[in-house]
């Protein structure tokens, strides 16, 4: 694992968690309902190339709790007091799954803000009943197998990284970070307003979808690019909804495109 | 001690390959497996049955309210309440409970009672309660704001129910410029409300403060103990009174027969039906926030048997169930009186699919062997 440094922050009152590492331009990764906390082989794969910023959002890890932030907005303001706080004037923002709904709507609010935007295996789009998108919060309290069938292609990768069965500790991280989840996602299931808003996306941006996302179907993830002005659609490979912890090497090649795009 | 007739009202035609085809009895339980035209047969003779406790001398009868599931088949149980304010002259009828947090307009539920309370005469008792974890998913309710979407309702219905309306509401949940509900309730200073509950510290102490009667559901009597000793400390030590046996109600599916044995052998497919099959809730049972990160860091550390596992002397000897002949559950029955200062009991006499003629003797024997001894005693 490269060098990393844990720090605090106290960001609009909230004591938050922050790891950062690496060299280069200013990357800020926004997790998603889980991976957080730690310095996961994907963050040590972008430190190659940037200074990366992994924040544990309100609600996760290290980070305390804010019961009071129950809409998508409270993060998308929480993202801007952040990157004040870092003092970072035009970063890559790069968000997963939940985040990668932050990153979208921060995105669309702030136009002017990043210097690139990657959407990786996004949550928030709205989808139809007759789309094949699962129940996540039942696969959820399922738990185990089927549960890591849902998030993962490669299963080794599961297994590496997640106890099975679960301990108490582990299981007491999952309800709180499912709890916080559920405070935004519901009974909302997605942003209705999205589509609405994606096309003020002015930023260079990449979606960037696993082969075998089985939690957001790969039409989800064209939808994305297809109403973001300038966003390119790439897909990994052999992964599935945790592409960038699955294949950590390709996920950080496609930031490095990214980033390649915008100066070219 | 007061006796109170419950009724489930479960749909009892479960498949033969039930257990192993299905992963729950909620939430995606396939409702074409519900048969309407059996449906009519079986509400009423559920109905006729609790209609009967009223002569059978029981002081009450009791419904509540599920979703989308074979456990419990009233998810409106203001309904079938209405239906026994016409059917019985003497007998409280309790909804235990209208599910606040699952109602997205709580005043409805402060008229519907009122309504019940004015026809029935002053009859009703309103228990409230949050629902299951099952019905967070049945009915899209987000479960990380159901213990505040609870309280609140519950302090608008009983401000509704006591101070003179219009008034306006202005809460985190709900808001309305006119609370003014037509008809206002009979009884003063309004209905009784119960609080169901599994026994956690801050219900318990939520029904001490405000004096409700709380009632453990489907838990071993050392846990019912612990709550009912839990809620006399809080009511004594922080309220600064002494609780009284009718603030204390048990919640304990009964089954009384010739001798132990019998009663022990022919109540055991019932019980299994209700604890293994009725209570089967899959991955639907603990949605996230329903209970706090300190409750589940609780209930990781207790660690009790899940339900599905529960074998028959778990039931029986724990304490779920009171089984036996009419001398062994009078003495069980004076263990509540005596040792847990528990005086409502809330039981009837009819258990997952259980066959009417077993239902009718259970009832008979209840009622006239056992009733009669507990109310002597007191």
């Amino acid at each position: 694992m490269s060098e990393h440094e844990s720090l605090y922050l106290d960001v609009q009152g909230i004591k938050t968690h922050l790891l950062r590492g690496g060299r280069g331009p200013d990357l800020v990764y926004v997790h998603g309902a889980g991976l957080c906390e730690e310095w996961y082989p994907h963050h040590a794969e972008l430190a190659k190339h940037f200074t990366v910023y992994a924040a544990d959002n309100p609600g996760w890890g290290k980070s305390d709790n804010a019961e009071w932030m129950d809409e998508i907005q409270d993060y998308v303001l929480f993202l801007d007091a952040l990157l004040r706080t870092l003092g970072l004037k035009s970063p890559i923002l790069v968000g997963h799954s939940l985040g990668g709904l932050f990153a979208a709507e921060f995105a669309a609010t702030y136009t002017d803000r990043l210097a690139a935007l990657a959407l990786v295996d996004a949550a928030g789009m709205p989808f139809t009943a007759e789309d094949d998108v699962p129940d996540f919060f039942a696969v959820a309290g399922r738990g185990g197998l089927e549960f890591a069938q849902m998030v993962f292609n490669k299963l080794d990768v599961a297994a590496a990284n997640f106890n099975y069965p679960p301990t108490h500790e582990d299981l007491l991280r999952f309800h709180r970070e499912l709890t916080s989840t559920a405070r935004l996602m519901w009974e909302k299931w997605f942003d209705a307003k999205l589509p609405r808003r994606l096309p003020r996306i002015q930023t260079p941006t990449a979606v960037i979808w696993g082969q075998h996302e089985r939690l957001f179907p790969i039409a989800i993830g064209r939808r994305f690019a297809e109403l973001i002005p300038s966003a390119e659609f790439r897909l990994i490979e052999d992964a599935g909804h945790m592409a960038p912890l699955e294949s950590p090497e390709t996920f950080a090649e496609e930031i490095l495109r990214l980033k390649d795009r915008v100066t070219a | 001690m007061r006796f109170y007739y419950f009724h489930l009202m479960p749909w009892p035609h479960l498949p033969h390959d039930f257990d192993a085809q299905y992963e729950s009895a909620w939430v995606n339980f396939p409702n074409s497996l519900y048969d309407p035209e059996k449906g009519e047969r079986i509400y009423n003779e559920y109905l006729d049955e609790m209609v009967a406790a009223e002569k059978w001398g029981w002081d009450g009868v009791l419904v509540n309210e599920h979703h989308q599931n074979a456990y419990g088949t009233m998810p409106s149980p203001n309904i079938i309440a209405a239906m026994l304010t016409q059917r019985t002259k003497r007998v409280q009828i309790g909804i235990i409970g209208n599910a606040l947090p699952l109602r997205m307009d709580p005043l409805r539920i402060a008229e519907e009672i009122a309504m019940l309370d004015v026809i029935s005469g002053g009859r009703i008792i309103s228990g409230f309660v949050r629902g299951t974890g099952m019905e967070y998913f049945s009915l899209n309710v987000n479960p990380t704001q159901s213990r505040d979407r609870f309280y609140e309702a519950h302090d608008l219905i009983v401000k509704a129910w006591t101070e003179p309306g219009p008034f306006r509401w202005i809460g985190q949940y709900y808001k309305y410029q006119y609370v003014n509900p037509w008809p206002r309730p009979l009884q003063k200073p309004h209905p009784p409300i119960w609080l169901p509950g599994t026994g956690s510290l801050e219900t318990v102490d939520y029904a001490a403060q405000k004096r409700y009667p709380f009632m453990m559901v489907f838990s071993p009597v050392a846990l019912q103990k612990r709550a009912y000793d839990l809620y006399r400390q809080i009511a004594e030590e922080k309220y600064g009174y002494e609780a009284t046996p009718d603030q204390l109600a048990f919640c304990v599916p009964t089954y009384v027969a010739e001798t132990d044995a019998i009663a022990r052998k022919e109540a055991e497919p019932y019980l299994m039906w209700l604890f293994h099959y009725g209570l089967k809730t899959g991955p639907f049972g603990m949605p996230p926030g329903y209970v706090s990160d300190r409750s589940l860091a609780n209930m990781l550390k207790a660690m009790p048997k899940p339900f599905h596992e529960l074998t028959m002397e778990d039931l029986v000897d724990g304490g779920y169930c009171i089984v036996g002949s009419p001398d062994t559950v009078i003495e069980k029955l004076h263990y509540y009186a005596h040792q847990l200062h528990a005086g409502i009991m809330v039981s009837g006499a009819s258990c997952g699919d259980m066959p009417q003629e077993m239902v009718r003797k259970n009832v008979e024997l209840f009622s006239t062997k056992v009733m009669p001894a507990l109310r002597a005693a007191d």
